[in-house]
């Protein structure tokens, strides 16, 4: 609502030019010069009626039939301005980099149909787990949330890939940019039953190879493993890692995470875990310096594994590996 | 004729007088001011004239025709009482929500269905936000759901891209599957 009140302000303001601040033409003059002709395809057709029209249609339908009517709907179909609006008007602004970076020539029609950024890209769980054995779903934990609980048998694992083309990233984001990736699951046992859980996030090359030989500050790769002992309390831990040195050509994600019960019982009694998450940030890692603002010049490594419930930390990475 | 201080505007008396518009083919439309008002363009040029409107030589209106500006007339006529339209939005979604029209305005559309496009003109130009919004939606609804061609049809667009540029056009949105 406030652009178009702006927009009302400067018509108001054409209009006072015109008629009060030169009394001396006469008005027949006037409106002749003024004249316009109502068409469709005139170029002079301001533009924002077209937004006002087109912002009402679907995403969707605005790429594959509007873009093909005419010339001027292409033309406007292909302004970032559109798209930024677009998200705006359908209460989605999240999906929009923050202000100070939108020169840069992001692909915004696929940032408003594919929302890449800000989202969790594993979001049809569990319809994305590949070669997962022996799991089950619970639905009594986590709030009773039942679409991202799964409780782990004896030698379970899942695997989840994730395509970053076709979750809407361009190459050039991938490549010049290097967005942060951030990977979180959370984990917990049943206070019964010792667990132990084990996983690994890889970004991976276009051929969904691992990256060889790079230089030791690049990482590619995280993996934690956990144990929860028989008997000790139960709590949920989230663990998370934020990529943010990565080479070109990082075209997949993959994610793993196994685990089994220390017991050896029959059924379901190993580690549980929840929201699994991968989210890429607007953050750049690999970004001209005039375009970054103070916060980002900050380093601010974030990995390991926080408790949920207390975020003192009981359970280290370390002292976790040592009993493994 | 005797002309009205601007603080006067606002007086129901007045807007029970006429005022002569003049629209850019040359006719002169009478209008009572309590309807003319309904545009805020019309209504900021009767504030800002003030003690030098004459209201019987009236106001030009450079920008719109007659014929249109008839119809817009009607417009005015049915919502000079009308409340200011609200741009709502879904609480939920934050989408904007679509306007819900009274059986009167959709028979108003029906009827003028050919001349969306110059009303959504007229209406900007004139500002009247319900005119200018809802005919906007209007347009929105027609082209729901429509291919180019039925839409290129339905408004006699000519087509102007050639099958090349189409092409072009569906190859550089060919990520746009699901």
């Amino acid at each position: 609502m406030s652009s178009k009140k702006s927009k009302s302000k400067k018509t108001i303001s054409k209009s006072k030019k015109t008629f009060i601040s030169k009394p001396g033409i006469s008005k027949q003059v006037l409106y002749r010069a003024q004249k316009m002709s109502l068409n469709l395809s005139d170029e002079k057709l301001p533009e924002f009626v077209h937004f006002e029209i087109l912002l009402r249609l679907n995403t969707k339908e605005l790429i594959k039939n509007c873009t093909l009517v005419f010339k001027k709907w292409n033309s406007v179909l292909t302004q970032p301005q559109f798209w930024i609006q677009k998200c705006e008007y359908d209460g989605r602004n999240e999906a929009l980099p923050p202000v100070h970076l939108r020169q840069l020539p992001f692909n915004y029609k696929k940032i408003c149909l594919k929302t890449p950024f800000g989202r969790n890209l594993i979001q049809a769980y569990p319809n994305q787990l590949k070669n997962t054995r022996n799991a089950c779903r619970s639905d009594k934990d986590f709030g009773g949330d039942p679409r991202w609980i799964y409780q782990q048998k004896q030698g379970t694992s899942k695997e989840i890939t994730i395509d970053l083309l076709e979750e809407g990233f361009d190459e050039f984001v991938l490549d010049q940019l290097r967005p942060t990736i951030t990977i979180s699951e959370y984990v917990a046992h049943r206070a019964d039953c010792g667990a132990r859980y084990h996983m690994e996030a890889s970004l991976l090359t276009k051929k969904k190879e691992f990256f060889q030989n790079l230089p030791s500050e690049m990482v590619t790769r995280f993996e934690t493993r956990k144990t929860f002992d028989q008997w000790e309390s139960q709590k949920w831990f989230k663990i998370e890692h934020c990529f943010k040195k990565y080479p070109v050509g990082v075209r997949y994600i993959l994610f793993e995470s196994e685990g089994s019960d220390l017991q050896g019982w029959a059924g379901h009694y190993g580690s549980k875990m929840a929201k699994p998450s991968v989210v890429v940030h607007y953050e750049f890692n690999n970004m001209p310096d005039e375009l970054k603002t103070d916060a980002e010049k900050h380093e601010n490594p974030c990995s390991g594994i926080m408790d949920v419930e207390d975020r003192d930390g009981n359970a280290e990475t370390s002292k976790n590996k040592k009993k493994l | 004729m005797a002309t009205e201080s601007a603080n006067g505007v606002s007086s129901p008396e007045l807007n029970e007088r006429d005022v002569v518009i003049t629209t850019n083919d040359n006719r002169n439309f009478t209008v009572k001011i309590g309807v003319a008002r309904v545009s805020k363009t019309i209504n900021n040029m009767i504030q800002d004239l003030g003690e030098s409107l004459d209201l019987s030589s009236g106001i030009p209106l450079p920008n719109v025709d007659g014929p249109i500006f008839e119809k817009v007339l009607e417009w005015c006529e049915e919502h000079k009482n009308a409340p200011e339209i609200k741009v709502e939005q879904d609480p939920h979604t934050r989408e904007r929500k679509w306007f819900t029209m009274t059986e009167w305005e959709e028979e108003y559309f029906r009827k003028f269905l050919s001349h969306l496009w110059d009303l959504a003109m007229a209406a900007n130009y004139l500002e009247i936000p319900s005119l200018y919004y809802y005919t906007c939606q209007k347009l929105a609804e027609r082209i729901k759901g429509r291919t180019p061609e039925q839409i290129r049809e339905m408004f006699g667009i000519e087509d102007d891209l050639t099958e090349e540029e189409k092409a072009e056009i569906r190859r550089t949105n060919v990520w746009c599957t699901y």
